[in-house]
């Protein structure tokens, strides 16, 4: 009886728990679409991060229409070969693809319209790739070849399909931030289904706007931004580090001698005392800590 | 020979010596395009020290950025990279224009015609600016 208690006990304990991650988690979602956290470097990422907030949110709300996304995956990027490899029941119909996608575009919509030019850009594109979409779908609809127009839509993924890699590295990055898909009991082969559908939608809208081709340069860009801020902190610690060698404070404030006058005369920092600048110290730190500090 | 102004060579040489220790301390993999952003980075550097006559080897330079970056980029690209970011000559005075001189000197005898290349590349800078 007592270990029944206990039980009951712990499992009310562990829905409380998961409840609580779920709101924290929608908060923070919420927050993140609203711009409230660190903005990131690139106004593309930004969007993006807008754009997955938003997906995320259907998930969470669990709207049926974005299982009803996943469909046939073009051939082209090896991570939709993988997809056409793992999802055996991913094979949907033509026109449930087509659909989706209709309706994930509809979806994507930025809701924070004070990005600024860009974003205005974007919606603009957004709202003209949406009524092409929907035209294009509204005519498979009415009879015309739904492999023409999928056939439309594989040749334009193909194009952006390094992009859609990625994209799909960019997402996979943020994985446990924005997708939580597994707590929504969603099945693995499924699961990869609704995230390479959910990188695709968002690829081929950038691709509408016209902003594709500039999103993984903007990407490495912001890396290689990161790197050199990196290394720039470390060549700062070393300069530091030189200064404390080559003078003690004791030397610099012994102001009588006329020869540490000359040797304390600055320039952007103290001059050095004893063969200051020959051949290089070994400095003992973990770089990687100091980066994580920094 | 003109006197180094404010002692900057001492200033240059721990600034070059700082940045490749970064690179070579760096936890990550350095690719070729971070060198030569770095080496962008150090533009304002290099005409720092030609307007405190700092006649540094750009030659020495590039190796030792070379073999911070495990030899991922050839010296050559690095001094090439480097003497691309050099002031364009019109902009200095006459001191300056000798010190810059006898950077590019170094390099013009390691790999004849580079002078050439840059001169052709200022001589567009100029007309572009007028």
């Amino acid at each position: 009886m007592e270990q029944l208690k206990s039980n009951h006990n712990e499992q009310s304990h562990q829905h409380d728990h998961a409840r609580r991650d779920d709101l924290q988690w929608t908060q923070y979602i919420t927050s993140l679409a609203a711009n409230k956290l660190a903005p990131p470097k690139s106004q593309t990422l930004k969007v993006l991060e807008q754009q997955l907030a938003l997906l995320n949110e259907e998930i969470l709300a669990g709207d049926s229409r974005v299982r009803n996304r996943v469909g046939e995956s073009p051939v082209g990027s090896p991570i939709e070969q993988k997809n056409n490899a793992v999802g055996a029941e991913s094979e949907r119909g033509q026109s449930s693809a087509a659909s989706g996608l209709a309706v994930s575009l509809n979806d994507v919509l930025p809701v924070n319209n004070d990005n600024g030019p860009l974003s205005s850009a974007s919606l603009l594109g957004l709202t003209t790739a949406t009524s092409i979409e929907s035209s294009r779908f509204s005519e498979n609809k009415s009879g015309a070849p739904a492999a023409t127009a999928l056939r439309q839509l594989q040749s334009e993924l193909h194009q952006g399909g390094r992009w859609i890699e990625v994209l799909w590295q960019f997402i996979s990055a943020h994985q446990k931030r924005v997708l939580d898909l597994e707590r929504l009991g969603v099945e693995p082969s499924e699961r990869i289904d609704i995230q390479v559908d959910m990188i695709r939608h968002i690829a081929a809208s950038y691709e509408k706007l016209g902003l594709l081709t500039r999103l993984p340069d903007s990407l490495s860009e912001a890396r290689e931004c990161k790197m050199v801020d990196d290394i720039r902190t470390m060549a700062l610690v070393y300069v530091a580090r030189r200064m404390m060698d080559v003078a003690s404070p004791s030397e610099i404030a012994d102001a009588e001698d006329n020869q540490n006058q000359k040797k304390k005369q600055m320039i952007d920092f103290p001059r050095s005392v004893v063969s200051p600048y020959e051949g290089i110290q070994p400095i003992d730190f973990d770089p990687l800590e100091l980066i994580k500090a920094a | 020979m003109l006197e180094v102004i404010n002692r900057y060579d001492e200033v240059f040489q721990i600034e070059m010596d700082g940045w490749c220790f970064g690179i070579t301390n760096y936890p990550g993999e350095v690719s070729a395009q971070v060198v030569h952003r770095i080496i962008r980075e150090l533009a304002s550097s290099f005409q720092a020290a030609i307007e405190h006559n700092v006649v540094f080897d750009v030659l020495e330079l590039s190796t030792k950025f070379s073999s911070a970056a495990r030899s991922l980029i050839h010296e050559q690209e690095i001094a090439f990279g480097i003497v691309a970011q050099l002031p364009n000559p019109s902009t200095l005075t006459e001191d300056q224009q000798c010190v810059l001189g006898m950077v590019l000197d170094k390099v013009e005898q390691k790999y004849p015609g580079s002078l050439d290349t840059f001169y052709r590349r200022w001589q567009i800078g100029v007309r572009e600016a007028a």
